[in-house]
């Protein structure tokens, strides 16, 4: 699931999608916890009908889930198609579309059967031929696709409902990133010459349980119940996976991107469903009339270091410095919503996720030793009355505030900042331009991942110039497990030589919320997935 | 007029020209790239090319340029970036919300404006109008924003009376529309009347000493028949070229007002094409202001002719 959700403040709608789309690694959506009041007896059976109205920060601007990363197309897009597999609320992914696979005995050949019966909303029936058209353009253009793209060595269908997948290599997290987003099964004729920009609406075609009804640019998407849905048989396993009911009749995404707006429309019922910024959770949480609860999945807080020659970081002792020399509690402070919303944790993955969570490199990520950070400082050539150039963005004011902060402890041990603040979007050119005119960065990155591949310490490397040798064998180790044993332990390893490394520098863990009418029943705060809820009015 | 209107529209063939070309230039100067933007900082620089090239971002800029400037001729404002869409229907959509709060709003600004101060004219003794005349000065001393935040609190959060925000089109609803309109239309409403009742203010009283009153009160007429039929359209002419700038200025957007009240005008369009780079749209919006700014100001022109002969017959 995507990454950037926190609306901080006025006039982020514009931003929104620039941010949104820039900072997103995608991956899978987890279940969080959710309120008592939400699951409590008093929601009754489920009730069929209704519209459930929803507020967005931003127009989605796009429904196709490989061109666009943005957060909100990936949360309409999760009620609109599906994937072979799909995550279940602790991120491990279970059969949606497939209804059984086989793995050959030396790992590298996967045989996926198809359900039957499972149509598109245009009423055309699932192929072979579409899961391989969309798997295709996956692996060509999605980020998480180009990861794996290097171990296939053939995709193709074998008849109308069975798809072979061969590797080069065995590869451990196959299914887990065919279950993250950018995987979704599309009618191959609708991926005909789409451009590198995405398909218009006429191609938001799925097989998921809503269908889309209309989109008025700008103002509001509407999903319609898809009334040929196939649902599968088993349980609602939480999260995506399992069986869904569509009770709502239809659902309506507004957009609101003014976070008064947002909170006034949710105060006199205007609208159902929100997530707003951090600053309103405290206000929320102690309003009677609604329920607010974290969802699923976190945001990775974190500062960049540019590792390119030019820079003050590219020697790994100046970022253990920096390291060292974070009050990284201050800094968490400026991110706002408290800890019920801030988890000073320095694992890449959240904790929603069990089998990729990891704290180890933990006492490197709680040191604090400014002292000993001028010391190493010294030791990389970055001495007293040097510059660093801190390149930041007002986009998301934590950003700025976490430069801030910055530059006050650089400060302290005499080093002098630069900060140059931008827009989202110029934030990334100017980075992009001048790969070694900067020092250091801000960001924050979706941490509900489903496989290292996907993980900022992996794919950052043409951004900061972080790639490197032992990383890239520690995921390719990760590939070649064959128990989530022996899984957990690589990624101890990836996690402690991370710290070690520091390709970035871990804040903090940013927990996502939601804020929704009591009227909301069965919501199990994922994201904005809204089968098998209903309304009870 | 014929010869009036043939000017003007000469004119706003050079206006689009040179307005399209310097924001052509402008947009492309800004830092920030629109492919990088929409694929993040994890994206490989081939497909960050890839996709600057399908967005014809690629190539030198007087070329870009050139077939820009030839589609244009063509009516092909080009495929906007972040909407997937041609520029004009996604320009149009987000017109008629900004229309609709500007036709609105000037319309009952103009009518507050004409009642208060010849109010205050006619009977210059009597407290409200001249409380009404001086709170003018108030009215457009409080920011508009600050005016939008307590009436959503006060007649939204608290009241109920309306929508705290939310926009449905006046032509598909009127019924529903109305209550959406209110709260945006009122802050609006008290910082242009203010503007209004105080530069008609300033003219009726610059007409109030003119001997042509004094025939007019000679011939029997009464002091409102003289007001009206007298004073008004004399000193309409300020009032018209204030509220014509007005109005073309919400063209543009009411970007704050827009913001708060959830409203998909042009204002937002514009913000947020320009905070995604959106280079086809940024050039489509402006172009289409610029526009609404001329034609504005010839309905400006024209509309002095209809009010003063002096101007029919020079």
């Amino acid at each position: 699931m995507n990454v950037l959700n926190s609306r901080p403040r006025r006039l982020r709608a514009g931003l929104a999608a620039a941010v949104t789309a820039g900072v997103l690694l995608l991956a899978g959506c987890g279940g969080g916890a959710a309120p008592s009041a939400n699951t409590a007896a008093d929601a009754g059976p489920p009730v069929r009908g209704g519209n459930l109205i929803v507020a967005v920060p931003t127009d989605p601007q796009s429904l196709d889930m490989v061109a666009n990363p943005g957060q909100v197309t990936a949360h309409i897009g999760n009620l609109l198609y599906e994937k072979l597999f799909e995550v279940d609320k602790e991120f491990a992914a279970r059969p949606m579309l497939v209804e059984t696979y086989e793995t050959s005995s030396d790992r590298l050949t996967y045989t996926f059967e198809l359900r039957k019966g499972v149509t598109f909303h245009d009423g055309s029936p699932l192929t072979a031929e579409d899961v391989v058209a969309s798997l295709q353009r996956w692996l060509k253009s999605h980020v998480t696709g180009q990861q794996v793209a290097p171990d296939v060595v053939t995709l193709k269908a074998k008849g109308d409902d069975t798809v072979l997948l061969k590797l080069k290599e065995p590869r451990y997290p196959l299914i887990d990133e065919l279950a993250s987003p950018g995987a979704e099964i599309y009618a191959a004729k609708n991926l005909e010459g789409v451009p590198a920009t995405g398909f218009t609406d006429k191609g938001a075609i799925g097989t998921g349980p809503y269908k889309l009804a209309s989109w008025d640019i700008g103002r509001q998407v509407v999903l319609e119940r898809y009334g040929n849905y196939k649902s599968r048989a088993d349980q609602d396993w939480g999260g995506q996976a399992g069986a869904k009911q569509a009770y709502l009749d239809t659902i309506t995404y507004k957009v609101v991107a003014d976070q008064d707006a947002l909170v006034n429309g949710l105060q006199t019922g205007q609208w159902q469903h929100a997530m707003p910024g951090n600053d309103q959770y405290t206000a929320l949480k102690e309003n009677a009339s609604i329920v607010v609860g974290n969802v699923a999945g976190a945001n990775q807080n974190v500062i960049i270091p540019n590792h390119a020659k030019g820079s003050k970081f590219a020697d790994v002792r100046a970022r253990q410095a920096l390291n060292l020399l974070m009050d990284k509690p201050a800094m968490n402070a400026a991110t706002g919503g408290g800890p019920d919303l801030t988890a000073a944790v320095g694992a890449m993955v959240s904790e929603d996720n069990p089998a990729l969570y990891s704290t180890v490199g933990d006492e490197v990520y709680k040191q604090h030793d400014p002292a000993k950070a001028k010391e190493l400082f010294a030791q990389a050539g970055v001495k007293a009355g040097d510059t660093v150039r801190i390149v930041t963005s007002n986009s998301y004011p934590q950003f700025a505030q976490w430069a801030v902060l910055l530059q006050d402890q650089l400060a302290q041990i005499d080093i002098k900042t630069k900060i140059d603040t931008y827009d989202f979007p110029t934030m990334l050119g100017t980075i992009n331009k001048d790969p070694g005119g900067w020092d250091l960065t801000t960001l924050f990155f979706n941490a509900a991942l489903t496989s290292p591949s996907q993980m900022p310490a992996v794919t950052l490397g043409a951004f900061n110039g972080s790639a490197s040798p032992e990383i890239a064998a520690l995921v390719r180790e990760y590939n070649a497990v064959t128990s989530p044993v022996q899984a957990k332990e690589v990624m101890d390893k990836l996690q402690a030589l991370v710290w070690e490394q520091l390709p970035v520098i871990t804040l903090s863990q940013s927990r996502l919320y939601a804020a929704w009418s009591p009227e909301l029943k069965g919501y199990d705060g994922f994201y904005r997935v809204f089968w098998n809820s209903w309304l009870k009015r | 007029m014929a010869a009036l209107l043939l000017r003007r529209l000469r004119d706003l063939v050079l206006i689009l020209l040179i307005v399209g070309t310097m924001m052509f230039f402008v947009v492309r100067l800004m830092p920030g790239d629109p492919a990088m933007a929409i694929l993040g900082p994890t994206a490989r620089p081939q497909d960050v090319e890839a996709l600057r090239q399908s967005m014809g971002l690629t190539g030198s800029l007087w070329n870009q340029y050139l077939s820009w400037l030839g589609n244009v001729v063509q009516g092909d404002f080009g495929t906007s970036i972040t909407y997937h869409a041609s520029v004009i229907p996604v320009v149009a959509e987000h017109f008629l919300p900004t229309l609709t709060l500007a036709v609105i709003s000037t319309a009952v600004s103009f009518v507050v404006a004409v009642v208060v101060t010849f109010w205050n004219a006619v009977a210059p003794r009597n407290p409200v109008a001249a409380l009404l005349t001086r709170l003018s000065g108030l009215g457009m001393a409080i920011p508009d924003f600050w005016i939008a935040l307590i009436l959503v609190l006060v007649f939204a959060v608290t009241l109920r009376w309306f929508p705290s925000s939310g926009y449905v089109s006046i032509l598909s609803d009127p019924a529903a529309a109305a209550p959406t309109l209110v709260l945006p239309v009122i802050c609006l409403v008290i910082g242009q009347s203010a503007l209004f009742i105080l530069t008609l203010r300033e003219s009726v009283l610059g007409e109030l000493p003119q001997t042509y009153l004094r025939t007019a009160r000679v011939k029997g007429l009464s002091e409102r028949q003289v007001m009206l039929g007298h004073v008004l359209p004399n000193a309409l002419m300020p009032l018209v070229t204030q509220l014509g700038s007005n109005f073309a200025m919400m063209m543009g957007g009411i970007v704050i007002i827009e913001s708060i009240f959830v409203i998909p005008g042009l204002g937002s369009l514009l913000l947020g094409a320009v905070f995604t780079r959106d280079f086809p749209l940024v050039q489509g919006v402006t172009l289409f202001v610029a526009l609404m700014f001329v034609l504005v100001n010839l309905l400006v022109d024209l509309s002095y002719a209809l009010l003063d002969p002096k101007v029919r017959v020079s």
